[in-house]
């Protein structure tokens, strides 16, 4: 039997130590998709704490019918979603111009250029929609395949191509601009 | 640059530079960078985006931030494992009050011809309620679940 199955056994058996077990087993990825997704230390702190309480009280109903993992990042994906919902914050403006701006003056020390592409990078990712942005983190920073996003993200495998595909395409005139400054 | 990338194999070149494709696919696709000088140019070109994306540093941790969050969520687990624990008990309860109830008014009167029985009028009205009570406990916190 796996490791996750075994866990949640336990944890429906009424050992409670079963699923602190699994909040450290995935506690790092979930909040670091969070992190990404949030731009921000605090709130994806929040969100993770959220997340866990969400699957102390789900873990009863878990099919199995996909994996833990996929299951926690769907219940990510959606804290994160409703968690916009309700803060219904603009896009800060310097994330929402990222993809347009023009480009500040470069500096010349190559550290401090690769710091700035970073910036963008993180600024364009937070100018993205909210789904293209999780398909692009879960893609490019979860290293999961299309298949387990269309799982998270509740929609076909070629929806959540599309959805990467037009983030990079966003992401890559981000990062031109940037190089053009250097 | 060599041109255009060929249109079947754009999405294909951005696929392959961004994580694990089809084995089958990927060979295609090698095949076809060999031969296909503007679909190459465009393969490294997504391979050098990709890479600085991904050069951007894992976000950092607070230090204590884990010890913090299995904490926090300990005592937010507890008090819910609490409240179901209650629930659960409140039940039983409210089952054996039920079953009392159901046996003595099954039960034939032991008082006097003309005296009231052993549950009254009153208590029987009230059992309809007690058995939605009952279920009401019985659903615990399953309606919380909204993940």
């Amino acid at each position: 039997m796996e490791e996750d199955e075994r866990l949640v056994r336990a944890f429906r058996a009424g050992e409670e130590s079963a699923f602190a077990a699994l909040v450290i087993k995935y506690r790092e990825p979930v909040y670091r998709f969070l992190r990404r997704m949030t731009g921000n230390h605090e709130d994806a702190a929040d969100l993770t704490q959220e997340v866990f309480l969400r699957a102390y009280r789900g873990l009863g109903q878990f099919q199995g019918r996909c994996r833990l993992r996929t299951w926690l990042l769907r219940i990510a994906t959606n804290a994160c979603l409703d968690h916009r919902e309700r803060q219904r914050q603009p896009l800060p403006l310097e994330a929402a111009a990222a993809l347009t701006a023009p480009p500040e003056a470069a500096e010349p020390d190559a550290l401090a250029e690769r710091r700035e592409r970073w910036r963008r990078v993180r600024d364009a990712v937070q100018a993205l929609p909210p789904r293209q942005r999780a398909a692009v983190v879960l893609r490019l920073y979860g290293g999961c395949a299309y298949t387990e996003i269309a799982e998270i993200l509740d929609c076909s495998e070629g929806t959540v191509k599309a959805a990467v595909f037009s983030a990079l395409r966003k992401l890559r005139r981000a990062l031109e601009a940037v190089k053009e400054e250097g | 640059m060599g041109g255009d990338p060929c249109p079947g194999y754009r999405d294909l070149v951005l696929e392959a530079a961004t994580g694990p494709v089809d084995p089958v696919l990927l060979r295609d696709l090698e095949a076809h960078l060999e031969g296909c000088e503007a679909c190459r140019a465009e393969w490294e070109s997504w391979r050098q985006v990709v890479a600085w994306l991904r050069e951007v540093p894992e976000p950092s941790v607070p230090p204590g931030f884990w010890d913090e969050l299995q904490a926090r969520l300990g005592r937010q687990v507890g008090q819910r494992g609490r409240r179901a624990r209650w629930a659960r008990a409140a039940k039983a309860a409210a089952l054996s009050v039920l079953v009392a109830l159901t046996v003595h008014q099954a039960a034939p009167s032991r008082g006097p011809v003309g005296e009231p029985g052993v549950v009254s009028p009153a208590v029987r009205a009230l059992l309809p309620q007690v058995s939605q009570l009952a279920q009401a406990w019985g659903a615990g916190l399953d309606g919380e679940v909204d993940w």
